[in-house]
Formats: structure tokens, sequence, C-alpha cells
């Protein structure tokens, strides 16, 4: 597949809006704007373009629910909270083509009639701030952003805004309470974000990948994009390899790309020769696959009839060397350590997650441990308020029901490691 | 039906609005699903999850029912055995770090999280890991903190910010690292309203006035009314073996610093216990009779030497309506004159009774807009500041503020005018709401209060007479208007509504020789003619000799301004009834003790008009008796007919003289259309360049200020800081 996406991100001081110009950036605005904001949003919609932050909602629904609202003023917001770990395919773009991001979310804008833009940048992200910063600075230089772009009319002012430190403020109604200057817990739904979002204004929160298919999508129109890939959620996919592999990285494929051509034919197989044990599809809260899902392709429906999700796309290998108690033990604290505390069953349930987690890394562990787990697990499902809570526990279910083994084998050792 | 849709709970079928949440449809078909982090004050929150349901053809097992919007035809299950099971998880985890100190909570017997615990039936907890306790990172002098024991339900912090609009406190930290504290941990400085403490479904939160005086089912409740300004906030007296032992909200769910913590001034230490006459310059106890004997041997002589006109008296603002009307009738049939009035007219709003009418407090958040001409006023009518704030948090109307300063209104307001004074604001505002000319922030409050259908106006609880006709003019100028006149003294309304004025009768009914015949007949009385001496005639007339006798009953002139000590020195008699030894008291011939507020039963009328009843929690302290009681027995002793059992026998004869209180039900509110200076343009209020001018700068809040019995309140003395007079 040709490269879309990571199009320029080879190319030398790709950032410098000259460059990345001459490399066609900003060439879809004219496009865009010869088009009805609605037919934009129909465009997306026919498109199906599904949001790439996780959830994989239909962004042309979701643009045009807001859309519909009535009243001038409406927010577009760029969550680039990247935070999920293993996930690092967003700062790629964010580093090397903050144009296309730019250009994304000015298409979008008009496409919903906001004419005003947020990119939540994660505060462990400074290079990103500095890089977008100054593109912004020559965006606006160059008269894509501000009054009247292109002398069509069409106004979009845009800032980054950057976050605390909190992995939760990527849930969207968390970052928008974050954004507006508030504790960031997520909010009561509904109202959606679509309704009333930033500041009670209609908004509309797109992952920084999902913003970057837009000026392709739309210069190549619906139908052409919606040829790649898989055919329930269509288009180019970043996915963030990283793990035992021999050539971790980012890699622009085809949205339904199977597991195993990922690993073996992208990034060139597992490291050392040594035989694959798990993988972690999406990110940190997906569901632990092994090696009898690598013909699984990695698109969202696929990975949820194999009982995981596509999440972030962020795939993490293990190999045969890696004990799975550890491993869910390091996912855990970092759930526990990034509950927001608003709702009892994550605040509480992960805590004591992360407490019998330790005792057992401490080699204090019993095996009637494996089934408190368990039950710890079954009292924070379905309960919780925001998907941090549920998302907290896949780590544990999975990898008891794969590798229960493990388990059982580092308690009745009694090792102890050092956590 | 239009704008209703259908919902069954536990197949009980019910008709809602769309906006309601799945509790709220639960509550209309009588069905209790448990709580604990939602509370009808709050906006839903959604964070204990113990209120989850389940939703037939739901894709979700479990939903929360606060937060979660009902759909037609939606059909929910409030408990099932997958329910029972939920919920016992999620207080198993709220156990887990609880540290089950029950014993020494005072919240034991009235904990939301022990009745929970026991309605689900816990049995042994899996959790073996050590307890986290959390010590309290902020002081407070007022409010116990056990921070290990709270659910982080946010109730506390949603109360601060959403009803009060202090914000004081906040979530601090994250995950199970989460508590509640104040910013930086700093010393809790906010209002003191204990609203936080109310509302605490365990005992996190408690306060110390309370600590370990009692178990909660032991505690006798005595509903009645608060004293401490006009509002007339129902509370509820919980005693312990006779004693008070803590106030608490009644009705309104809401009471301020002074309503929940001020009530321990009536047992302060220098509560009068026995009555005081003056022996060779020296006040010294004597018997009720001796007391007495004296009042009647010299109100007498004076009575038959310079006439009745030469004695006055002074009513009370804290002083129940039966008292104050056995007060005037006493001045009016035994003594045998009309000079009677309140000192407490100086501060009262141009126009109160006659132009300004107050609406229900609980009704100025129906409004599209509401104007405040006083900045002051959560400080000076602290549960018309709640309702404020309700209209704007909770109802999203807009408010336009007029503040010389800044204060939390200034953080709700749509538009607020900088101004000094009212007058200022309003002569900007005027001609903006007529022309639409002004400065952009005239234009925008004009803007706001032209397009609203419905206006709450709250007036300043003082006016000049410039600024008293400048709103009426503006009123004129505004859709559906509603004022509310603020109102600081307890039962101000009440003793004007009972007469304590030297030329109305009760019920506003003029003295004239019509009336006088009436009230005569009826009070087989002869009564005097012409009108009386007001307040600050009174006070002249000491200084020109006219005045010779003055019976004040509470009420501390001399404690307001220091300047009436030497005018009242010149009376030849001063009797003071009261319950402190107050700074005029010191000046009296006699000192007759009366009981406090919570000693005795009566009723008293709010600002909003309505009838309250007032009940006794003590027995009175010493010898001290209730007012109405003092007046009949120095009345009989003066020859007058009085012989009243109980207050309830003064209401009655009130109903009979009074038509604005004929059926008024006790809760009710009296029409302005009924009182006969309805819409008459005139002014009841008194004002003096000299008298009662200086006034006292406190570095604290007025909602701490002192008085006579603020003052004497320990809890509420820990709030204030310096004092100084200027």
């Amino acid at each position: 597949m040709e490269k879309m996406l990571l199009k320029r991100v080879d190319i030398p001081n790709s950032a410098d809006i000259d460059v990345a110009m001459k490399n066609g950036a900003y060439s879809t605005l004219a496009t865009a704007f010869g088009m009805r904001p609605v037919d934009v949003v129909n465009e997306v919609k026919r498109a199906n373009l599904r949001g790439r932050g996780g959830a994989g909602f239909p962004t042309g629904l979701k643009w045009e629910l807001c859309s519909r609202v009535p009243g001038s003023l409406k927010y577009l917001l760029c969550n680039a909270d990247e935070g999920e770990p293993g996930t690092f395919k967003d700062r790629f773009i964010l580093l090397q083509d903050p144009h296309l991001l730019i250009e994304g979310m000015i298409i979008s804008g008009f496409a919903i009639g906001a004419e005003r833009g947020y990119i939540y940048l994660r505060y462990e992200y400074p290079t990103a701030l500095v890089v977008l910063e100054k593109a912004i600075e020559q965006a606006y230089a160059k008269g894509y952003l501000g009054k009247n772009i292109l002398g069509k009319g069409v106004n979009f002012d845009l800032s980054v805004h950057r976050g605390a430190g909190a992995y939760i403020c990527g849930e969207e109604t968390a970052l928008i309470e974050s954004l507006e200057g508030k504790r960031g817990q997520p909010r009561i739904r509904p109202p959606f974000p679509a309704s009333q979002g930033a500041w009670r204004k209609p908004t509309v929160i797109n992952n920084v990948e999902t913003l970057s298919n837009i000026p392709y999508l739309i210069a190549m129109g619906a139908d052409a994009y919606a040829k790649i890939g898989a055919e329930t959620a269509p288009g180019p996919k970043l996915y963030g390899v990283s793990g035992m592999v021999n050539k971790p990285g980012v890699y622009e494929l085809p949205m339904g790309t199977t597991l195993r051509d990922i690993i073996y034919t992208h990034c060139g197989g597992v490291r050392g020769g040594k035989k694959l044990k798990a993988i972690i599809p999406g990110g940190a809260s997906t569901p632990i696959l092994t090696e009898q899902h690598l013909d699984v392709t990695m698109d969202f429906n696929s990975l949820v009839a194999a009982g995981s999700m596509l999440g972030s796309g962020a795939v993490m290998v293990m190999d045969e060397t890696v004990n799975m108690v550890n491993v869910a033990y390091v996912l855990v604290r970092f759930f526990a350590h990034e509950s927001c505390g608003k709702c009892t069953p994550c605040r509480e349930g992960t805590s004591w997650l992360y407490q019998v987690y330790k005792r057992l890394m401490h080699g204090e562990g019993k095996l009637d441990d494996i089934d408190l787990l368990l039950y710890i697990c079954d009292t924070v499902k379905g309960k919780c308020f925001c998907p941090l809570g549920e998302g907290a526990i896949q780590p544990v279910l999975s990898s008891i029901k794969h590798f229960r083994g493990d388990y059982e084998q580092w308690i009745k050792s009694g090792k102890s490691a050092h956590v | 039906m239009e704008n209703t849709v259908t919902v069954t709970i536990d197949g009980i079928t019910v008709k809602v609005k769309p906006t309601a949440t799945i509790l709220e449809a639960a509550k209309a078909a009588g069905v209790r699903i448990p709580v604990l982090c939602a509370d009808d004050k709050l906006h839903p929150y959604g964070s204990c999850r113990i209120c989850i349901v389940e939703i037939e053809k739901s894709p979700r097992k479990f939903t929360p029912s606060c937060t979660t919007p009902v759909t037609d035809n939606m059909s929910v299950k409030t408990m099932t055995p997958d329910l029972a099971e939920a919920r016992k998880r999620i207080l198993e985890l709220l156990l887990n770090n609880h540290p089950l100190d029950c014993p020494i909570c005072d919240k034991a017997g009235s904990c939301q999280l022990q009745d929970l615990v026991h309605e689900y039936g816990l049995g042994p907890s899996k959790f073996t890991e050590k307890k986290r306790t959390v010590a309290p990172s902020y002081h407070s002098n007022v409010i116990d903190r056990e921070v290990s024991r709270c659910v982080l339900c946010g109730k506390c912090v949603r109360v601060c910010r959403e009803q009060n609009a202090v914000g004081e406190l906040a979530f601090t930290r994250r995950g199970d690292k989460s508590k509640v504290s104040t910013d930086f941990d700093q010393p809790l400085d906010c209002e003191f309203c204990g609203e936080c403490v109310e509302i605490c479904p365990v005992g996190a939160l408690t306060t110390k006035q309370f600590k370990f005086k009692g178990r909660t089912w032991n505690l006798e409740r005595i509903q009645s009314v608060c004293n401490y300004c006009g509002c007339g906030c129902r509370t509820s007296f919980e005693t312990r073996l006779g004693r008070i032992v803590r106030v608490r909200s009644g009705a309104r769910n809401y009471l301020c610093s002074k309503g929940r913590f001020g009530w321990d001034a009536v047992h302060h230490q220098d509560r009068l216990t026995t009555p005081l006459v003056r022996v060779s310059g020296e006040l010294v106890p004597a018997t009720w009779d001796e007391a007495l004997a004296m009042v009647v041997t010299n109100l007498n002589v004076i009575k038959n030497k310079k006439g009745a006109d030469s004695i006055g008296g002074l009513g009370s603002v804290r002083t129940t309506n039966e008292e104050s009307y056995l007060f005037q009738k006493f001045m009016r049939t035994v003594v045998g004159t009309n000079n009677v009035d309140l000192l407490a007219r100086l501060k009262v709003p141009k126009g109160l009774n006659t132009v300004f009418f107050s609406g229900e407090l609980s009704k100025i958040s129906d409004h599209d807009a509401v104007l405040v001409l006083d900045g002051d006023v959560g400080e000076l009518n602290p549960l018309m500041g709640i309702e404020i704030v309700r209209a704007v948090n909770r109802n999203y109307k807009k408010l336009v503020l007029v503040n010389s300063g800044f204060n939390k209104f200034n953080r709700l307001a749509s538009v607020v005018l900088d101004y000094l004074a009212p007058e200022a604001a309003l002569a900007d505002l005027l001609p903006a709401m007529k022309s639409g000319k002004g400065g952009d922030r005239v234009v925008a409050a004009a803007a706001i209060l032209k397009e609203a259908a419905s206006v709450a106006v709250i007036i300043p609880g003082r006016t000049t007479d410039k600024e008293f006709s400048q709103i009426k003019e503006l009123l004129s100028l505004l859709k559906g208007v509603t004022t509310y006149p603020i109102v600081r003294r307890s039962n101000l309304q009440g003793a004007m509504d009972m007469g304590v004025l030297p030329d109305y009768y009760p019920g506003y009914q003029k003295v004239g020789s019509d009336t006088m015949n009436r009230f005569a007949g009826s009070w087989d009385a002869i009564l005097p003619e012409a009108p009386g001496l007001n307040a600050l005639e009174m006070l002249a007339g000491i200084k020109t000799g006219k005045v010779s006798a003055l019976y004040i009953m509470g009420d501390d002139p001399a404690g307001s301004d220091r300047g009436l000590k030497d005018i009242l020195n010149k009376l030849e008699f001063l009797v003071v009834q009261d319950i402190f030894l107050t700074e005029t008291a010191k000046l009296a011939d006699v000192v007759l003790p009366a009981c406090s507020w919570a000693e005795k039963y009566g009723t008293v009328t709010s600002l909003e008009r309505r009838l309250q009843q007032v009940s006794r929690a003590e027995e009175p302290l010493g010898e001290s008796k209730p007012d109405w009681d003092i007046i009949q027995t120095l009345a009989r002793k003066m020859g007058g007919p009085m012989h009243y059992g109980t207050p309830a026998d003064i209401l009655n004869e009130i109903r009979s003289m009074v038509p604005l209180y004929a059926d008024l039900a006790m809760g009710g509110i009296w029409a302005r259309e009924r009182s006969p200076l309805a819409g008459a343009d005139m002014d009841l209020s008194l004002w003096s360049d000299t008298v009662m001018k200086n006034e006292v700068i406190t570095a604290d809040r007025l909602l701490f200020s002192s008085g006579t019995m603020i003052g004497r309140s320990r809890e509420i003395s820990t709030l204030c800081r310096t004092k100084a007079e200027v």
C-alpha cells in the first residue's frame, strides 16, 4: 500500500510548512472549501471512517450529530493525550507531520461548523509541544489558520492545550473537564459532547490519527478511500509495534492486516528467534492474545470476535521468556496509579488488585489469590463510571485465562521479584 | 399526555418528564433505590455505583440509575439477585479501607454506609491487606474530619460548590489516594455553614460541637425556627437529657453558620438567671416580686406625675409574635400610651410592607433573571443567597449583580455592576433600560433584565430616598417582578405585623378614632387617641424631658450605639428585659431575665411573611421567664386584665384582632393584598443621621459578626478574629 499518513515523515525537516507544502500539505483545503460542509460530513460518513483513538466510533456520525445541533459556537478538539501504554503512533505524526493534523483539523472544523480548535496534548510530549506551536505559528503566517482562510470566508483558530499528566484525560469527557481547567474526571453522558461538550457547547473530539486521515479521505474521495483495508473499517491504520520484535516501530498498513503479517512480515519476527508467547494487540487495556491468534486481522470487529480489541493499534509482543504475572502486575500498577478515584469500583478495585499483585511479586502469594484476583475483577466488571476500570481488569482476566500456568508456577516457586 | 415518557419500575408504570433520571422515576413510582452519592440538592454525579439497576433489553448488565435519563417504555428492575450481589460487592469495596470505628463515630445510627451494609448483610471480607488510613490535611475549629471514614462520594465538595458557590473543598490527588481537602491544605476558610457535615453520608465530617455528646438514637428532636435572621429557616433542636446538643436543618434543608452553630449562646455563662434591681447605684439580684414591684411603683409614679406619654416602650425583633403583641398591648392598654416602637426600624428596607413585599425564597430560582442590588445578601440573609446560587447553578438563570466588592456572587453573575453604591449603579442602569445607551456592562445588564419574562429583585436592607425612588422606577420597567427585601432582623416582620409601631395597631391598622374604638372595645380598655412617639422621637424626648421612663424588651440600643448611653442615663427610670446583661441592661434600674427562644413556645413570622412555630427545647434557665409571661404578670400587677395560659391563647386573640392572621395556617404566608398598606407609596422605616450610624467594622464577615446573641456563641467566636468600632 502506498503510504498516506506517513507519506511525508521521512522527508528531512518535514515539520516545516514549506517542506510540507511542497509535498502536498494544505492542498486539500481548496477541495474541501469547494464543497458544502454537509457534503464533507457525508463524504466522511460514506467512507465509513472509524475513530482511531480506540473506541472505533464512526467519525462521520459523530460529526453529523454535532453539526446538526443549532448554535454558532462549536469546538473541535484533537485528542493528542496519547497515554495508553504501548501507544506512540500519534507522536509520530505530531513530531514529523504536524501540518497534516492541522490541515485535517481545518477541514473538520469547516465540516462541523467549529471555528475554534484545541489540540489537547499529553504533558509527556514536550518536544511535540514545541513542534506543534511552531507549526501553528507557521500556518497562521501562511493564512491557513485565522480569519478568512484562502479567502473563502472560513475561520479557524487553533491552539495547543497541554495536559497535566493524567491518563484519564484521554477519555473525552475528562479531557473536556481538564481543558476547562477542572479536575480531570469523566463527565456524565448524556449529554454527549456532540451536544454539550466543552463549556457546554457542541463539541467534536477526534484522535490525531483520525483527523490526519481527513485530508487524504477528502482528496481521494470516499469511494476510493473505502476500498482500502477492511470493509467494516476502511482506511490506513498506524500500528505501533513494540516489545520483542526485530524491528519495532510505527507501521502504516491497511486496516485489517493480520497480526502474523505485522509481526513476521513487517517487524521481522520475534527477536532472537524466540518463541512468541503473548500479544497485546491494542494497548494496555486490551485483552492479551496468544500465538493462536496470529491470523486474526487487526480491525475493530475481528479483534472483538477474537476476544480482544483494536484499541489504539499498539501491538506489544512478548516472547517465551516473559513471566505473565509480572506483565499483569506492571499493567495493573499503571491503572491503579491512573484511576481518577471518582467511582468506587475502579478506585478501590484497581487498588486492591495492585496490592494482591504486589504480594504475588514479593513471593507472598497463595494459590487462592488467583481466584481472589478473578473475584475482584468480577466486582469491578460492568459497574465503572468510564472505561478505565473496565480496561484495568483486562490484563488480569486475559493473563489468567491464557497463562494460569504462569501464575501457579510463580506462586509455587515462592520466588520474589524485585518490584 | 405530552412531554412525558412512560417508564416501568419493578412493574409499576409511571409517567415522568423525559429529562428525569431513572432514580427520579423510581421515586415517582414509590420505589426506593439505595444511594450514597446522590442527593436532591445536587446535580447527578454517579460515583458510588450503589444505585445501579437493570434495564430490560440493555446491552449493559448494570446501569447507574442516578445519572441515566429515562427513555420511553423503559422497563427497569431495581432489585434482582445479581443487583443485590453487585451492591454487596461495591459495599465490600467501600468497607475495605473503612476504619469501622462505628463505636466512637458520631454518625453511627444515622450513617448511610452502616445502614446499607446492614441491609445487604455483608459477610467476612476477602480483603486481607492493610487498611489505608488518611490523616486530615487541613485544620478547622468547628468541623471534625475523620478522612479515613470518607467514601469519596464528593457530596461535600459538590454542595459547597453547587449550592453555596463557595468551593472551599475539593478532591486532591487521585485513585486510591484521592481525598477531600482545601486548596493547598490550608485551614478551612469558608462560610462555615456546616452543610458539608450535614450532607456527609458517613462520619467523615462531623461537628466538634457535637463530638461525643450523644448517640443519635438517644436524641430527642424538637422542630423550631432559627432566630438569627429574617429567613426563618426551620431547625431541629436535638436534645439529650433536656439539653440541646446539636441543631440541624429542618424542612428547608439549609442552615448557615449562625443557625447551625450559634445556638450555644443560650448556654452562655452570662445568661441572666434572676431579676436585678439597682440599689445604691449597683445592680443586685432580687426576687421577681421585688423587681416587678419596683417597676410597677416607678411606672405608676411617673405616669401620675407626668402622664402616660412620658413613658415609652421599645420592642424587640427577636421575641415571638405573641410577645410583641402583648408588649404593645401592655403599653397601649396598661401604661396608656402609643409610645411603642422598634429601634430596628432604622435598619429596615425603605418601603417594606408598603411598596416591597417579599416573595417566597424558594421561588427565586424560578425567575428568568435575578437582580441583586446588594452584594452582601449572602451574609445578611444566607438562605436568600443560597436561593440565588441555586437559580444560577441549578436552573441556569441569569444573575445581574451590583457589588462594590468581590464575593462568591461575582463568579456566578452574568454581569457585575461594580459601583460603590446602588444609587450610582441605578443611575446608569435606568437610562440603559430606557434608551439602551450606556457603558457595555449596564447595557448588557439592561438587555438581560429586559429580555427576562420574570425578574427577582433583591432589595438592599437599607436605601437612600434617591435609591428608593430609583428602585421603584426600575421595577416599573421590568416584567414579572418579585421583590425580595433583605431583612436581617429575625422577627422584624412579626413585630411590625403585631403593631409594635406608634401609629399602627396590629395588622397595620392606622391609629385613629375608628380603629381606637374597635380595639378599645375588644381589649376592654381606654386607649390613647393620638399616635405615639416613634423610637427616634422617644430618644429625642429623653433629652428634652418629654420622656422619663423606658421599657425596653429584647433590644440593646446602647450596645449598638455607645452614644445612646448618655441619653439613656438621663431617664428617670429604665427597665430592660433581656436574656443577657447587655450594655443597655447595665444602665437599667430593673433588669428582668427573659428566657431564650429555645426555652419557650410561640410563633414568628419570617421575611416571607410565613407564620412558623417556635418550640421549647430546654427548660427556662434559672428564674428566667418567657417575655409574654413577664409582661402579663407585670400587667396584672398594674391592674391590666391579662390572663393567658399559653402563647396559643395569645395567638387566638391575635387571630381575632388581626385579619392578616385570622385564618393563617402554621407554615402559611399572609397574602400581601390583604395588608391595608399594600401598594401605598409610603415608607415605614426610620432614618437618622446620628442614631446608630456608627458601624462596627470587623475584619470578619457579616456572617459571623457579633450581636447580642452571636457575640456570645463560643462556636462562632472561634471563627471571628478582630473587631474595631469607628
